[in-house]
């Protein structure tokens, strides 16, 4: 045995038992580019001279970075891509929908044990399912269109086992800061992470989603976590496909296991312009930012709406500051309208975006100036990722982004505690 | 008789925006006519003093920073005939691999510019000629070494006929 989650699944899906260092082609359950690289796949699909998709079910192209079109160029790239699908088959999950890996996850496509690849970097959020999901270039996803399969080198797997019971204000997002505190991008460079541990299992579907999503900022192959009841009601509520789980085997070999005790975590911080730059909010408190962006596919669902508004409830962005929400999915946003979120968000002075990855990406819907400072709830903070070359980006938790909403600088959560 | 060692001046992190500069690539084939731009501003004239077959040496975390295709396929293009580093970006090695770029991955502090480098997939190894010392390399594994050998992934599916209804 002495297997991993990954290995187990690239076995099932090669059709030959492989381990760490092997590289194999494996048949692949779903691939997606989307409208920054859907381009490109669509383009080296048809260099490859296939006839047709080979099973275009399978296939997805997501409007999702800048959707709706914010220039010339991008409505140019939205038509093309829909133009190859509307010819091939693909299927579009177009503007308004949400982010990729959430809409492709809430409309039922993915469970556990599946191999899914996509033209994009944060595919590993739907690891949370018990899924293998790797982000790769158009080349590979083009290949899966026209054979159903992509190569893989088997990746050795760090362990990282989460304990203990988080204080108020410390959440999800505050772990994977931890974690890429601890880590760095060096150590899990080519590796695939397990997630699990007690304070891993006490969390919500979209507190797992943050922690897979973050998985892509250590520079890991993928982030993966046991299925357990969880993971099967979340499937069975949005996926008609059975779950096939896998779970390690008790003697797999790792690379490397890691304990990360989280009872004593504070709210984190990453500052610019690197996601391993983390420190504790004492180190950070009372920066001043110009804007807030709570949503992408870190941290932009239903859990992480609630406590943005349990903060803000009753209060005020800061003069000259800019809230911008940006919900992950077009459900996401729904449930947001049903709560009354959207009236309290409005209400506190905050502007809300259609689902989809927002300001995130650089493209649209809030873009940093020169000297802007930002703190946003997103996993990337590198230089000039959303937007000028010579802004700021600070990470962190919804709750800090709403707690630094209301300051128009960066607090600590923990002075709402009673409405957390 | 070996190839030459091209050592860089800068050997750890260097990302695909320092191999090929953003504001000098073309589309993704278009490799050819970007090879003189490779390491602009780094490394003068890089592309002339490649000859056939050379080596590029460096660090660890080779070709960090966002997928681009075009900066393999301009140090394909360039004749290296292969990287060798400490350790290379996972998404950098996906596409040199899949666009026929041999990468070998192995301790690099004693190599220095212009050594003269001989190269053994069967032993996994790296002969340093002008040292005389010999380096074990990472194996590259047999699927792989066979990409490789077919110029990349996508004569490697054609021979597989793993493609549908190819033309």
């Amino acid at each position: 045995m002495r297997q991993t989650i990954v290995e187990k699944i690239l076995s099932e899906h090669s059709g030959k038992r492989v381990k760490a260092g092997d590289a194999v082609v494996a048949n692949v359950d779903l691939c997606y580019g989307n409208d920054c690289t859907g381009q490109d796949v669509a383009s080296a699909f048809l260099s490859l001279g296939a006839e047709a998709l080979i099973d275009p079910a399978r296939v997805f192209m997501v409007m999702d970075h800048a959707a709706p079109s914010p220039s010339i160029p991008a409505a140019g790239a939205h038509h093309r891509i829909r133009s190859f699908s509307s010819e091939y088959g693909s299927r579009v999950l177009d503007v308004g929908l949400g982010i990729s890996q959430q809409a492709l996850m809430e409309a039922g496509h993915l469970t556990c044990g599946d191999l899914i690849v996509g033209a994009d970097t944060h595919t590993t959020t739907c690891g949370a399912l018990n899924a293998m999901a790797v982000g790769v270039s158009a080349t590979d996803v083009s290949l899966v269109m026209a054979s159903g399969k992509c190569w893989f080198r088997v990746p050795e797997t760090i362990k990282v086992i989460f304990e203990g019971v988080l204080s108020k204000g410390v959440y999800a997002k505050d772990m994977a800061l931890a974690l890429l505190k601890e880590t760095g991008a060096v150590l899990s460079e080519y590796k695939a992470i397990e997630l699990e541990g007690s304070s891993v299992s006490d969390l919500s579907m979209d507190g797992r989603f943050t922690l897979s999503s973050m998985c892509a900022e250590t520079g890991a192959k993928c982030g993966i976590l046991k299925a357990d009841k969880k993971t099967f009601e979340w499937i069975k509520k949005h996926s008609a496909k059975e779950p096939k789980p896998q779970d390690p085997d008790p003697d797999a070999r790792y690379a490397e296991v890691r304990k990360i005790d989280v009872s004593a975590l504070s709210p984190k911080i990453a500052r610019p312009h690197s996601a391993y730059d983390v420190c504790d909010i004492d180190d950070a408190i009372g920066i001043s930012v110009d804007a807030i962006m709570i949503g992408s596919c870190a941290n932009g669902r239903i859990e992480d709406m609630e406590v943005a508004a349990r903060v803000l409830k009753g209060k005020k962005v800061a003069k000259g500051v800019k809230l911008i929400i940006t919900p992950a999915s077009r459900k996401t946003y729904l449930t947001m309208v049903k709560k009354g979120l959207v009236e309290l968000f409005i209400d506190s002075g905050a502007t809300i975006n259609n689902p989809g990855c927002g300001p995130c990406a650089g493209k649209h819907q809030g873009v940093l100036g020169d000297g802007e400072v930002a703190l946003s709830t997103s996993g990337v903070n590198g230089v000039g990722r959303m937007g000028s070359p010579r802004s700021d980006i600070y990470i962190a938790s919804p709750a800090t982004a709403a707690a630094t909403a209301i300051a128009g600088k960066i607090s600590d959560p923990r002075e709402y505690k009673r409405k957390l | 008789m070996g190839s030459h060692a091209h050592r860089l001046k800068i050997q750890n992190d260097i990302s695909t925006y320092t191999i090929l500069p953003l504001e000098k690539r073309g589309s993704t084939r278009e490799g050819k006519e970007t090879v003189k731009a490779l390491f602009a501003g780094l490394e003068e004239d890089f592309s002339k003093r490649i000859k056939n077959g050379d080596y590029l040496v460096a660090g660890s975390n080779f070709g960090c920073g966002p997928d681009a295709e075009q900066a393999v396929l301009a140090l394909k293009f360039s004749g290296v005939g292969a990287v060798v580093a400490k350790s290379f970006s996972r998404i950098f090695y996906r596409s040199a691999m899949n666009w026929g770029l041999s990468l070998i991955e192995c301790e690099t502090n004693y190599i220095d510019d212009m050594d003269e480098l001989s190269l053994d997939l069967d032993r996994n190894c790296l002969m340093n000629l002008s040292k005389g010392v010999r380096v074990d390399i990472k194996p590259v594994p047999k699927m792989l070494k066979k990409m490789l050998s077919k110029g990349g992934v996508i004569q490697y599916f054609r021979d597989m006929h793993t493609l549908s209804e190819v033309a």
